[in-house]
């Protein structure tokens, strides 16, 4: 017996030992050199899988855009898709083991640390500027085009770094896609009318919380949430300047007449976090906000429990819209009645994510042609439209996408349905078309309102894309680590009241060294403003 | 063996060994994928660790990175002061808690099931108490997370029995963070640490019980002086590996049960390490960090074996 026991324990030892090398050995073979030797028209390409294109497929191989472009281009491109939530994760394994894919799909400015620049100095990824002329026509035109979306994506040295994702050219409808949302029928049924001011927004709430609005004969009533960002409320004031517009300031970096400052030192900030502990204490947030959980926010919005807030355009908007929901948009809360909002959300027309080319890539001349055919006229048409007669159709000389996006049979939304055929609804190294916006962003009437209402800002205080230094970004990531880690606790120690002294808060901020890195941010702000 | 033992040095030594692998190859043959297991993966990474002293960047690689010194750890300990010792503090705390509260429990569960007599009761009560220790971390904050939130079930029986009138907000108030992660984990590994303690019950010689009974021990007597001193050897070498883990918290489980509003009590050394070391790629700065934390522990149990071979004579060495 125990002879048996003893062999069997063996062979699952030897068992075990196989599965451990075999996990091993691949990694070796597969190493890049070995995979391109055979044929040089195959790039790899890594880029995060969006969740619209997996509901259908596992690959952006699969989406009919790029398989049109692989024939058309005689290219194969193979996808890494880095697994969904480990994104970060990945890529630094990645950059760090070096076994880089020839091309790298990137928020190169805020998810690298020290920026483009650094990435450059790193040897991750190439310079492009003296590619461009002889292997990406369509880019050098388009550039050449629109000078001002060339500012947003250089350096501050004129560097291009990278393919730019860009938001088309009509930043009206393009740049505004996330805000303040309430129900239209809860405001009806009160009686109340569509809050403007700061101090109708406590109104509104307020009558949400202590009425009935949802019938149910219960107080189970909630007056305003997060949904988007709702893993960390900061970063939802932060995105979206919602309410602590109001004041003309934001919560984190911006400038005044080209200073550059920082929220919480303003003293405008003492009068945002009482009103936000004024509303926290009388009930009228969401407390679900403090788990961090974005799914129970979301049933809770579907089951009429919660009256207003702040939330994607397609994708918190049109998936309530979708669920035949009376959901409107309002615009960005002012201080007296009148006012033209200051600050909102609004984003740059370049939204900061490029496709670079890697110092891996062995073929640097195929990787542009790849990357540049998104600039092309038939690139733009495919990446924006997908297939015609498939996904759309042309009348007129226009351009409808088809029911089988607009109304799936599969009951797909349009963003998914159409992540089947073209790249639009996720961001890439094309310019998306205003047909886009204006065809599935904003499908549903609501949501045109929407666009208009969060696009009455002025934002002209918000900061562009900036490039550091290599010193500077890491003076900057040494406090700004410690600031975060710090500014996340207390704002949230603020507005539930757990702590009421904004003093010793900026107090705290002084001591972790904020003023320098506001100095380094103004530095870079003055580089930007002479960009050529 | 004797031979050689007696003459410390001799220039046979090399055919000793050799005479001793040729005699015992089954046996060598089976420690050697042990043996190379440490070496492939806990012994050749460690030249890795030379990026603590060094201001890593992958473009230069490990070896070409420039030498900076103590330069990282005193990132840690000078620029970072304002968190350095709270998630030192809290490291220690969880573990002490863990100690105190989490090292007992399945000793005394161990103790307990072996007063059991009827074995089918005995068995599926053990079955039952491992089983949480298969439910992976991510299930088990999911569970901690649902029952414990406002509208959880801990609530709703608090609010039943009227011992609340307001749901507690288990999940963000700083103080609660270590009843439930310490208590969480003794729920799970109740069960999974008692069988070490039965086996070494088990090998307690009967005689002994009899004796006790004819001296007239109850059962209580029976097991304050028959079987804990029985299984005391076995409680050391558990305690003293026990300390040697006690600078690190599983990161996992931490990470996933925080928040910002908790971090005042939950941030541990792990924690800090990998939001400032893998999220902003300060790799050498996560190096530096570990590296101290591993002087420490490596310091904690050579410390805590010296007392326990004092104290009583059973050690790791």
């Amino acid at each position: 017996m125990r002879r048996v026991k003893l062999g069997n324990r063996i062979s699952l030892l030897a068992i075990a030992i196989v599965f451990v090398f075999s996990s091993i050995f691949p990694s070796f073979v597969s190493s890049p050199s070995v995979a391109y030797a055979k044929s040089t028209t195959t790039l790899t390409y890594f880029v995060r899988l969006d969740p619209k294109v997996a509901t259908s497929y596992n690959s952006y191989s699969q989406i009919a855009a790029y398989q049109l472009l692989q024939k058309k281009l005689g290219v194969k491109l193979v996808f890494k898709h880095p697994p969904v939530g480990g994104e970060t994760d990945q890529f630094n394994l990645m950059v760090a083991s070096r076994q880089l894919t020839d091309i790298i799909e990137w928020n190169w400015i805020d998810n690298y640390p020290g920026g483009p620049v650094k990435a450059m100095l790193d040897k991750i990824i190439i310079r492009l500027n003296d590619y461009i002329p002889k292997y990406a026509p369509n880019l050098n035109k388009y550039l050449q085009q629109h000078p001002d979306i060339k500012k947003l994506i250089v350096t501050d040295d004129g560097d291009i770094y990278g393919f730019p994702a860009l938001r088309g050219t009509n930043p009206k409808i393009a740049c505004v896609y996330y805000g303040p949302q309430i129900r239209a029928d809860w405001l009806k049924k009160l009686g109340l009318k569509e809050p403007e001011t700061v101090d109708d927004w406590y109104k509104v709430l307020k009558a949400f919380v202590t009425k009935d609005p949802n019938g149910n004969g219960k107080k189970d009533e909630r007056g305003f949430s997060i949904l988007r960002n709702a893993s960390n409320p900061r970063y939802a004031f932060d995105y979206s300047s919602f309410l602590v517009g109001a004041w003309g300031i934001k919560t984190d970096f911006f400038q005044v007449n080209g200073r550059v400052k920082f929220g919480p030192l303003e003293p405008q900030f003492k009068e945002f976090v009482a009103t936000l502990q004024k509303w926290w204490k009388e009930g009228l947030i969401d407390p679900d906000i403090l788990t961090m959980n974005q799914k129970v926010i979301k049933a809770n919005v579907q089951n009429d429990i919660i009256g207003s807030w702040i939330g994607l355009l397609s994708g918190d908007m049109g998936f309530f819209l979708n669920l035949k929901k009376d959901v409107i948009a309002t615009k960005f809360p002012v201080l007296k009645k009148g006012d033209y909002p200051l600050l909102g959300q609004a984003e740059s027309l370049f939204s900061r994510t490029s496709a670079a080319i890697t110092t891996a890539c062995k073929d640097i001349p195929t990787a542009m042609k790849v990357l540049d055919w998104g600039y092309s006229k038939e690139g733009f048409a495919a990446f924006n439209y997908g297939v015609e007669g498939k996904s759309y159709v042309v009348k007129n000389g226009k351009v409808y996408y088809t029911d089988e996006i607009l109304k799936n049979p599969k009951g797909l939304s349009a963003a998914e349905a159409l992540a089947k055929y073209a790249r639009a609804s996720i961001s890439g190294p094309f310019a998306q078309a205003d047909e886009y916006y204006y065809q599935i962003q904003m499908m549903y009437p609501q949501q045109k309102e929407a666009v208009e209402k969060w696009g009455q800002v002025k934002n002209d205080r918000v900061l562009p894309p900036l490039s550091f230094t290599d010193d500077e970004s890491k003076r900057l990531a040494n406090i700004m680590n410690t600031v975060n880690t710090y500014y996340d606790e207390m704002f949230l120690k603020l507005m539930t009241g757990k702590s009421t002294n904004v003093d010793a808060f900026v107090k705290t901020l002084k001591r972790m060294n904020i003023d320098q890195a506001i100095k380094i941010y103004q530095a870079a702000y003055e580089r930007y403003k002479k960009r050529k | 063996m004797e031979k050689s033992l007696s003459k410390p040095y001799t220039p046979n030594r090399w055919q000793e060994l050799k005479k001793d692998l040729i005699r015992n190859k089954n046996l060598y043959l089976m420690v050697l994928p042990i043996v190379a297991y440490y070496f492939i993966f806990h012994y050749i990474p460690m030249y890795g660790l030379q990026i603590a002293f060094k201001d890593f960047t992958p473009a230069k690689g490990i070896w070409g990175s420039q030498w900076v010194g103590l330069e990282k750890f005193r990132e840690f300990f000078v620029y970072d002061s304002y968190y350095v010792w709270r998630i030192i503090r809290n490291t220690i705390l969880i573990n002490v808690y863990d100690l105190i509260f989490g090292f007992p429990a399945p000793i005394i569960f161990a103790l307990l099931l072996n007063e059991i007599k009827n074995s089918i009761y005995k068995r599926t009560l053990q079955t039952v108490s491992y089983m949480p220790h298969f439910i992976s971390t991510v299930v088990i904050v999911g569970m901690i997370m649902d029952f414990f939130s406002r509208d959880g079930l801990i609530n709703q029986i608090l609010k039943s029995i009227g011992l609340v009138s307001e749901p507690i907000s288990f999940m963000t108030e700083p103080g609660w963070f270590r009843p439930l992660y310490v208590g969480s984990g003794i729920w799970q590994n109740l069960g999974w640490g008692s069988i070490v303690y039965l086996a070494a019950i088990s090998n307690i010689d009967p005689q002994l019980y009899e004796a006790a009974l004819i001296d007239g021990a109850g059962r209580f007597k029976q097991a304050l002086y028959v079987t804990i001193p029985g299984i005391l050897p076995t409680i050391v070498i558990m305690f003293l590996l026990r300390v040697g883990h006690m600078m690190n918290v599983g990161f996992e489980k931490v990470y996933l049960m925080y928040n910002p509003l908790t971090y005042e009590t939950a941030d541990v050394i792990s924690t800090y390490v990998y939001r400032k070391g893998l999220l902003e790629m300060d790799y050498s700065y996560g190096a530096a960090v570990g590296l101290f934390n591993s002087v420490i522990n490596f310091l904690l149990v050579v410390f805590s074996n010296k007392i326990a071979k004092k104290l009583t004579e059973t050690s790791l060495w």
